[in-house]
């Protein structure tokens, strides 16, 4: 297992590694004026200047690189354009928010995903499982804004009972009442991110089951009279539950896609609403950290659920096998 | 003479399959409203008399904001709908393919590190990194379809090397090495006309999703500001306070939203199908 | 070995071993697939290599066709070095030397048309260049393989096993080859049909002046089939001999075990049957000394501890074991 989780650390490194490089070249490798993606053209020409000394930009690329390289260990992601704000504060106050809504989307989605996809594989073809199919066809590519309007038409406009934006009620309150407010405001957004990625996990949960119950030992393990219930919970659901829960890694990427839109239209003040706040503002250095941040978290998430992989998977565990 | 079912039943099971018949309608329909655009309506400009008109005869899907008929913005959105899915498809094809199978082939050093790409893409959250270079070299439509295009060679990868490491042990590629058939022509020709089944059925997937890509940029204000898109259309909507201000012309952002998801649902389905009739013997 | 006619293959102390370890950090591990092969096959005769699956005969063929890249030894053809191979002694060599496989079912594509099938090899070597030409061609070797000319436009699907097989043979004569290694060709097919198949090949044999290898592990076949027989045990060869010479007066005790377990038709003829113990020891640490000592019904004290070499028996016959005549 040791190798395993080796492996997989190494594979994250890189893949941080990789979008910072894509950060880096994108900047200077576009048909765009790299200056002018970095440095405020409002601000006065000494500053300006002094910034272009700070960034190396009038140094060879890869000297720029291991320039960016250093500054990003020191956690300097620049200033951003429209508040002069260190990029990495204006980031860590807005990324609390974006986990929220991701805790509470990925949570509901694995507590409803999981029981209703193995419910649909142990009663295949029926009408339980057909619907369920229809549903999850039409729910997993839904777009975004289309089912945020809707909610908010019905439930903010129509029927007025759930708040329309913002993560609370100004002003911050304090205790309970404070996080029950938040809660409110909460439910749209989750909601709406919940019925992508449940959809995607009833699927897996579904297929995964399927593909375990149709396995030999199962069969024998009934043949031998063993209570269906049993058999179910113990054998097959560890073993459906493996891709699962890998495909709830790989989900994080889409996931993080997802959130920008939704806090977007719920003004929502994550790090998904901070990028298109500074698309509008044309606020490039806060863009750059944004995608860097999204990437570790996405990074960190994965780790997470491959721990919970291994935990689960025997041949991981027990090393040996190549997973 | 016998028949082999694997063979025998491609277009009678696809036949069969009736959501796959309604998607294969569907994106036959979507492609041919997109390239005859300019025959069925008006490019919708500048300024129209009657704003905020509710669906009718004259404007079966209403009018918007600035009174523009509806049912030729999502005409022209078609249009852009079905550039950007063969654009995307295009690129997808040209860069997925050739890796997928130098991947799956040669077992050496090189197989790993396309994989591990692979691997590396298909973990980054894909729309920031999207936006950001949209962002920087701004947003023409020839420019998103090319980078949403350039970002869905990952998973059409990953198919395409799954295939290709199951039929490169089959005795017929040995075979091909043994009668002296070029490297060259065993990829792109052995193995990929036995593997273009799950390829396809990926493609129709990044026509899909290109699609959404390119919808939620247009939302997000990335779109191209000169053409007609379905997102476009929301973003305005969205702008006006049509979704939860009075007056609440709904029907402003509700055909678009079903113009996309009518898209995507029919590539879906097509895909669906075409995989179902390809393993007869898969889970139902 | 029979003398009739001049080697046209050489091999020499031909070697493959496989690392079959896992992972950066496993001790690698050897499987000794084939040990130290030296034999020849003589001009328009049919070597038959006999064993169990697992004796390494298949390997062996593969390496001769540079399916397999052998770990040492060596090995000419019509006085060509194999190895080291490159590229355009490669392409000249695969015009003289081809193979025929055990699957018909898995050896041929299932999405080309049969004459593309055997079209493709033809174009691909250079050997003729047209459409129309090789048109005829195809149709000439479907001819000769006995299937009709509409055969071109159809599918493998469409066709039986047999059939199957018999595209095969076409597809690999399509470049004229003088020498063809047929491995377990007819394993795979009906006993009825296995018949018709190898008929065919002996057919061809004679038509066409050719030079076969023929690796299977059903004795009978091998016995119909071949002019010189090699019998192979666990990587190793452990007797030759001129085919009827081996069923007279087998030297080897694997080899007489083999040959008593040929079904005999007659009810009247009594045979006794030598059954060996045990299953075939694993060729990743196989036996120190003989490695058929571990199942030998005469196997002594010495036998697990030296390992014997192929030693000369008789005119043109070679066996491994210092025991065989007692």
């Amino acid at each position: 297992m040791g190798k395993y989780l080796v492996r997989r650390l190494l594979k994250s490194l890189l893949t941080v590694f990789i979008s910072i490089t894509l950060t880096f070249l994108i900047i200077r490798l576009m048909p765009a004026d790299p200056v002018s993606l970095m440095v405020d053209p409002k601000l006065s020409p000494e500053v300006q200047a002094e910034m272009r000394r700070g960034f190396g930009l009038d140094k060879p690329v890869p000297v720029q690189f291991v320039i960016y390289i250093g500054n990003l260990l020191k956690g300097d992601l620049g200033l951003s354009f429209k508040t002069r704000e260190p990029v990495t504060t204006v980031l860590m106050q807005r990324l609390p928010w974006t986990l929220l809504l991701m805790f509470t989307t990925l949570v509901s989605s694995l507590a409803v995903g999981i029981p209703v996809g193995i419910a649909a594989a142990k009663r295949r073809n029926s009408h339980f499982d057909r619907i369920v199919n229809v549903i999850v066809t039409l729910s997993i590519s839904i777009f975004i804004p289309f089912i945020s309007f809707a909610f908010l038409y019905v439930f903010g406009y129509l029927l007025g009972i759930l708040p329309t934006g913002g993560a609370y009620t100004p002003p911050p309150g304090h205790g309970f009442a404070y996080f029950l407010d938040v809660a409110r405001h909460a439910v749209l957004p989750t909601l709406t991110l919940f019925l992508g990625n449940c959809a995607t996990i009833i699927l897996y949960s579904r297929n995964s089951m399927l593909d375990v119950l149709k396995e030999d030992y199962i069969r024998t393990a009934a043949a031998k009279g063993w209570d269906d219930r049993y058999v179910t919970r113990v054998h097959a659901l560890k073993n459906a539950l493996i891709p699962t829960v890998t495909i709830t890694g790989l989900m994080m990427g889409s996931m993080i896609g997802g959130a920008i839109m939704t806090e977007t239209i719920y003004a929502w003040p994550g790090v998904g609403r901070l990028i298109y706040d500074s698309v509008n503002a044309m606020d490039y250095p806060v863009l750059q950290g944004a995608f860097l941040l999204l990437s570790v978290t996405v990074v960190v998430m994965n780790i997470l659920t491959d721990l919970v992989v291994s935990k689960l998977d025997p041949r991981i565990r027990l090393g040996g096998g190549k997973a | 003479m016998k028949r082999s079912p694997s063979k025998r039943g491609f277009v009678p099971a696809f036949k069969k399959n009736k959501l796959g018949m309604v998607g294969l309608v569907g994106v036959a329909l979507f492609i041919m409203v997109g390239l005859a655009a300019p025959l069925l309506a008006a490019y919708p400009k500048g300024y129209g008399t009657e704003l905020y008109m509710k669906p009718s005869l004259l404007h079966p899907f209403g009018t918007d904001g600035l009174g523009l008929d509806i049912l030729s913005q999502i005409i022209w959105g078609a249009r852009t709908s079905i550039y950007v899915s063969f654009v995307a498809v295009l690129l997808a094809f040209a860069i997925g393919v050739p890796a997928g199978l130098v991947s799956g082939y040669f077992k050496g050093w090189a197989g790993g590190v396309i994989d591990t790409l692979i691997d590396v893409f298909l973990t980054l959250p894909i729309l920031p990194l999207i936006i950001v270079i949209a962002a920087v070299i701004g947003s023409s439509i020839g420019n998103v379809a090319v980078v949403i295009g350039l970002f869905s060679w990952p998973s059409l990868a990953r198919v395409t090397r799954n295939a290709t490491l199951r039929v490169s042990e089959m005795q017929f590629v040995e075979a091909a090495r043994c009668l002296g058939i070029k490297k060259r022509a065993i990829l792109f020709k052995h193995i990929l006309i036995v593997i273009i089944g799950p390829i396809l059925v990926n493609l129709t997937l990044v026509m899909a999703t290109s699609v959404l890509s390119e919808a939620g940029l247009s939302f997000l204000g990335l779109g191209d500001p000169t053409t007609w898109s379905w997102g476009t259309i929301i973003k305005k909507a969205w702008d006006a306070g049509a979704v939860i201000d009075t007056p609440n012309p709904w029907w402003w952002w509700f055909s678009p939203s079903m113009a996309i998801i009518l898209y995507v649902v029919c590539f879906n389905s097509l895909g669906n199908a075409i995989n179902d009739a390809l393993n007869p013997k898969s889970r139902d | 070995m029979s003398g009739k006619s001049e080697a046209i293959l050489q091999v020499r102390g031909l070697t493959k071993h496989f690392n079959i370890a896992h992972g950066v950090f496993a001790k690698p591990q050897m499987l000794r697939a084939v040990d130290d092969a030296s034999f020849s096959v003589n001009r328009g005769e049919t070597l038959g290599i006999v064993g169990e699956s697992g004796s390494g005969k298949s390997t062996l063929g593969r390496m001769l066709l540079n399916l397999i890249e052998p770990t040492s030894g060596s090995a000419s053809f019509d006085g060509i070095e194999l190895f080291p191979m490159n590229p355009s002694k490669e392409a000249m060599l695969r015009r003289k030397m081809q193979m025929v496989f055990q699957d018909p079912y898995a050896s041929l594509n299932p999405r080309l048309k049969i004459g593309e099938a055997i079209a493709e090899p033809i174009r691909a070597n250079g050997v003729l260049s047209g459409k129309k030409r090789i048109g005829e061609r195809v149709a000439e070797l479907l001819d000769l393989v006995g299937l009709p000319p509409e055969a071109a436009h159809s599918y493998p699907h469409e066709f039986s096993g047999g059939q199957r097989q018999r595209v095969g043979i076409a597809r690999a004569l399509g470049v004229s080859p003088e020498f063809i290694v047929c491995d377990e060709v007819v394993s795979a097919l009906d006993v009825s049909i296995q018949a018709q198949i190898l008929n065919l090949f002996a057919e061809l044999k004679e038509r066409l002046g050719l030079t076969y290898i023929f690796i299977s592990h059903d004795f009978s076949v091998i016995k119909h089939v071949s002019d010189d027989i090699m019998v192979m045990y666990l990587g190793e060869i452990v007797e030759i001999a001129p085919a009827e010479k081996l069923f007279e007066d087998p030297a080897h005790p694997y080899t007489r075990a083999l040959i008593s377990a040929i079904p005999e038709p007659d009810v009247d003829v009594v045979t006794e049957k030598i059954l060996l113990e045990g299953d075939m020891p694993s060729a990743v640490s196989p036996p120190s000394g003989c490695r058929f000592s571990s199942r030998c019904y005469m196997a002594r004290g010495e036998c697990a501890s030296i390992h014997p070499a192929l030693e000369a028996c008789g005119e043109g016959h070679f066996v491994r074991c210092p025991y065989s005549r007692q």
